[in-house]
């Protein structure tokens, strides 16, 4: 709730003499101009978000599977440092986790997922979190929830510039350099970023070392916006991206392998504000391919790629003040291909409405619809109702109920031989309810949810094949409380503690065995003490144990673990400030494994150099 | 830790079951047990989310004990474990994705040593004193396939033996080595034919994808080749080419006889015994005699359908079938070869393949 706070606090007037005419003049707020997922700061009033800064970024590693492990609920299945990382948001599957950016969905048209070990999170102005369905909004896989990448366009902020570079042990370089020229009608940023590692740490408590486990990746990110007149404003982003991983072996004698991905992402938007009228149109083409090479030794290697061209149409309509009507078509035509996908187009067309009414001082409603077209599968219709009610000034209370889907996937639906051309959308009904504390001082939230998703897409053995089937039906249900509390000491010190629990439960239906590698418990904590210009940061995440079976057998169960970090740095300067930082990762030199037999580095550090201009 | 203090515990279980036998028998002259799991069934499972793993179930099914290679040697095996083959004293594990042949001692699976030097090693067999393996080598690579010549003194690969791509089991008999094809990633229709005496390669073409390959007590070498399904250009199934057994007279080299399978069935695992063979089709077990002139028409037990037959082996008494799961724990179901009802199963590993007698 804090989050939104900031965003009432940011809700300003564009311009002045916009709508003069007009008896009560809409305000355009900050958010529309700004940022381009419209969706996420129009409706996310019955939902929990939190935001994930520019000061947690920098003092988190750049993977974003590292970043959200220890900041959110979401639990990873990391196949190794920096290799594979399957997001699991409320227990389910990783193409049930939406990733946008910018507004635009990204997850693979090819497997339906985004491996978060392939996102630089410094590329990123804000990572902002969403737990819950979304689907109406985000599209296809926002049933556990949603990560939204975005980058902010800001104008009249004149010129500044920042880098970080940070090394550390396994040869691991982290390196970002950011430029943003913003004058009163134009805005340009661009930033570098580059990561790669040896990964070759040796093993705590066993012999051996982490082998073939290198990796690097670069990405390079442009965005700009132009105002043309009051009323008309240009925005472009482009991001381009460029990894390398060698995928670490279990045994050393292990054929080894390596994977290349290559992401090209543009958006173009034009935006109008004509009175009571906001007019957005985005026009975005997103390219994706994958190498997979099954012997590092041989130049023969399996590849996949996909290109998707996007329209997207949205219109809103300022009723008043308290009543917002929305629609939006979008239309996404996707190209694959690949070694074992003959080349295929599919077109979904898709329609929304969305309607955010507050109708008194304390109670605030949202409803959202959304039907698409397709000859590829057959779509369900889509929706989703809030509510949000504020019981005290400080006491909160918000109820969701929404039906969303997961679409079957290229490989799902066209793999040589394998694939099945009449599966069915993964689809989830679902509910929760929020309550929401928050004060000056400290914010509590706490959220039960439950989630039927019906018709799961299972790659079974069929013959000699593996084929996917719509087989599995699953419930998920469970607990997420978050907490911050913020408290100034005296002049020099300030000390913050922020700290996340999930208890989930995900059952197959038939059998009711919790679902392999979803943990019931998953915690996290941190704390940050600054005084004067130091600042001490502990953190700490604690993952339950997993089941490896789907029978849920006690003797393949991979054990639990906690590990923390903590660092120190400090800061100085005025105009221009240098930090000055170092951070020990798993000080407590823990021997863990985020999936079987995949061993974690012991302690290890990095110190870094963060330049602001 | 937890694993090792469970293996001892089974240790000790199993040591008392068996020393308590023996104490009942008096009329049979004690001898020194050879080791833990002298008499009895290994199940071979090929794991994937978990490590490859071997089951072991007592003759008389009266104990068993799961995951022992990890029991005895506090280390996994790795994955895939494709199959087993046993000679002397000794037990060869052959994982392909770790590349290894893993040499245990049959009776007490200790760990004797490991053979390197291999790529995707899929069948071993011995003949003459030598070890031959498979190799699919690069999976992607049509022409790089081999056969690994293993010194079975000092476990160092000495040469290689370049065939065909894909190739599955072998057999060794009459002084030649015959290989199946299944084809790897791809799909083939040969039977390599290897001279022990010179290393050279001949082959024999069958029916698409020939994997299972037994000698029989006539001294054919019969093939059981499953048959492919035809693709067009974009990946839809338009047809199939049929599966066949194939009776391969090891003097001529030629195919003496075969019998066809009705075009769209693709018939998967081959077993024989004491003159008759056996294999599963559509979730059948079919079985025919050496002196059969056709296939049969009826089948000896229907499985039920919730069975997914990943396995099969056949000994005097009993048809042992794997019911393979990839997602949780497979079960060995055992049937009385007489009336084919179901008598014994047993839990066993993640992707059970194979059946091996000791």
């Amino acid at each position: 709730m804090s989050m939104k706070q900031n965003y009432l606090i940011l809700f300003l007037f564009l311009i002045a003499s916009f709508e003069v005419y007009s008896q009560d003049v809409p305000v355009v707020p900050l958010d529309e101009v700004e940022v381009s997922d419209t969706q996420l700061k129009r409706y996310s009033n019955t939902q929990q978000t939190r935001v994930l800064t520019d000061s947690v970024l920098t003092n988190n590693s750049a993977s974003l599977t590292t970043v959200l492990n220890f900041t959110t609920p979401i639990y990873f299945k990391e196949n190794g440092l920096g290799m594979v990382s399957s997001p699991s948001f409320r227990g389910t599957t990783a193409q049930q986790t939406a990733v946008l950016w910018n507004g635009i969905n990204i997850n693979s048209q090819l497997n339906g997922q985004t491996d978060f070990n392939t996102v630089n999170s410094r590329t990123f102005d804000a990572i902002e979190v969403r737990s819950g369905g979304g689907s109406v909004l985000f599209g296809s896989g926002a049933i556990g929830g949603s990560v939204h990448l975005n980058n902010y366009i800001q104008f009249d902020k004149g010129l500044s510039a920042s880098a970080l570079l940070k090394y550390g042990s396994f040869n691991t370089l982290d390196a970002t350099a950011k430029a943003t020229l913003s004058k009163k009608d134009y805005s340009l940023q661009v930033g570098v970023s580059r990561l790669s590692s040896d990964n070759d740490f040796d093993f705590v408590q066993t012999d051996g070392s982490n082998s073939n486990g290198q990796f690097y990746n670069t990405t390079v990110n442009l965005n700009g916006g132009y105002k043309i007149n009051d009323k008309n404003l240009l925005k472009y982003y482009s991001y381009w991206y460029d990894g390398e991983r060698h995928f670490s072996v279990i045994n050393p004698t292990d054929v080894k392998t390596k994977y290349g991905d290559y992401n090209t992402r543009n958006l173009l938007e034009w935006d109008g504000f004509y009175g009571k009228w906001i007019s957005k149109l985005k026009l975005a083409y997103i390219t994706e391919v994958y190498k997979y090479y099954a012997n590092i030794d041989n130049d023969t290697h399996t590849n996949g790629k996909a290109k998707s061209m996007i329209g997207r149409y949205d219109l809103a309509y300022k009723v008043s003040p308290k009543l917002l009507l929305n629609s939006v078509i979008d239309i996404t035509s996707t190209t694959g291909e690949g070694s074992s996908i003959p080349e295929t187009n599919r077109t979904i067309t898709a329609f929304n409405v969305m309607a955010k009414h507050q109708l008194t001082d304390k109670l605030l409603y949202e409803v959202t619809a959304r039907k698409e077209f397709t000859d590829a599968y057959e779509s369900p219709f889509l929706y989703s109702l809030g509510i949000n009610y504020n019981l005290t000034k400080h006491y909160a209370i918000s109820a969701n109920g929404s039906k969303n889907f997961r679409i079957p996937t290229y490989n799902d639906l066209y793999w040589a031989g394998s694939g099945n051309p009449d599966l069915k959308p993964e689809t989830s009904t679902q509910y929760e309810i929020s309550n929401t504390y928050s004060s000056k001082y400290i914010t509590l939230e706490a959220t039960g949810f439950y989630s039927d998703i019906e018709d799961m897409i299972q790659w079974i053995p069929t013959g000699s094949l593996w084929a996917p089937v719509n087989i599995q039906r699953v419930k998920n249900y469970g607990v997420e409380g978050q907490m911050k509390a913020s408290l100034k000491l005296n002049e020099h010190s300030r000390v913050v503690f922020q700290a996340n629990y999930a208890y989930t439960v995900s059952k197959d239906r038939e059998t009711d065995k919790q679902l392999v590698y979803v943990p019931y418990h998953k915690g996290g904590a941190s704390l940050t003490y600054s005084f004067n210009q130091f600042s001490f940061v502990y953190q700490s995440l604690y993952v339950g144990e997993v089941f490896l079976l789907a029978d849920n057998n006690p003797r393949y169960v991979l054990d639990g673990y906690s590990v923390a970090n903590a660092g120190v740095d400090y800061t100085f300067g005025k105009q221009k400030t240098y930090t000055l930082g170092v951070k020990f990762n798993n000080i407590w030199n823990k021997a863990y494994q985020a999936m079987a037999n995949r061993y974690m580095p012991g302690t290890n550090f990095n110190i870094y150099l963060h330049f602001k201009l | 830790m937890r694993d090792l203090f469970k293996g001892v515990a089974l240790f000790f279980a199993a040591a008392i079951v068996f020393t308590s036998c023996n104490d009942n028998d008096d009329n049979i002259v004690q001898t020194e047990p050879l080791g833990d799991y002298e008499e009895g069934i290994f199940v071979t499972s090929e794991g994937g989310s978990i490590s490859g793993s071997v089951d072991f179930i007592a003759s008389d099914f009266s104990v068993s004990e799961n995951s022992i290679y990890a029991n005895v040697n506090n280390e996994e095996l790795g994955t895939y474990f494709q199959s087993a083959y046993f000679d002397g004293d000794y037990a060869y594990l052959v994982v392909d994705n770790a590349n290894t042949i893993t040499v245990v001692n049959r009776y007490t699976f200790e760990k004797v040593g490991t053979i390197t030097g291999l790529l995707m090693p899929i069948y071993m067999t011995v003949a003459d004193g030598k070890g031959y393996v498979t190799n699919w080598g690069d999976p992607f690579n049509a022409t790089d396939d081999f056969i690994a010549v293993v010194n079975l003194e000092n476990f160092a690969v000495e040469s290689t033996i370049s065939v065909g791509e894909g190739p599955q089991q072998l057999v060794a008999t009459d002084g030649q080595l015959f290989v199946t094809h299944l084809g790897g990633y791809s799909s083939n229709n040969i039977v390599s034919v290897i001279d022990l005496a010179d290393n050279t390669v001949s082959t024999i073409t069958v029916e698409d994808n020939p994997d299972d390959i037994v000698v029989n007590n006539a001294g054919e070498v019969v093939v059981l080749s499953q048959g492919a399904t035809l693709y067009d250009a974009n990946w839809n199934p338009i047809g199939d080419t049929v599966g066949s057994i194939s009776f391969i007279n090891t003097s001529t080299l030629a195919v003496d006889n075969s019998f066809a399978f009705a075009e769209g069935n693709h018939p998967s695992l081959m077993a024989y015994n004491n003159g008759v063979l056996y294999y599963v089709l559509n979730g059948s077990v079919y079985s025919m005699t050496d002196a059969a002139t056709e296939l049969p028409t009826s089948a000896d037990l229907t499985l039920d359908a919730s069975v997914y037959a990943y396995g099969m082996a056949v000994d005097n008494n009993n048809l042992y079938i794997l019911n393979a799961s990839f997602t949780e724990l497979s079960d060995l179901l055992v049937y009385d070869l007489g009336t084919f009802t179901e008598t014994y199963s047993f839990e066993v590993g993640l992707g059970a393949s194979h059946v091996y007698f000791n």
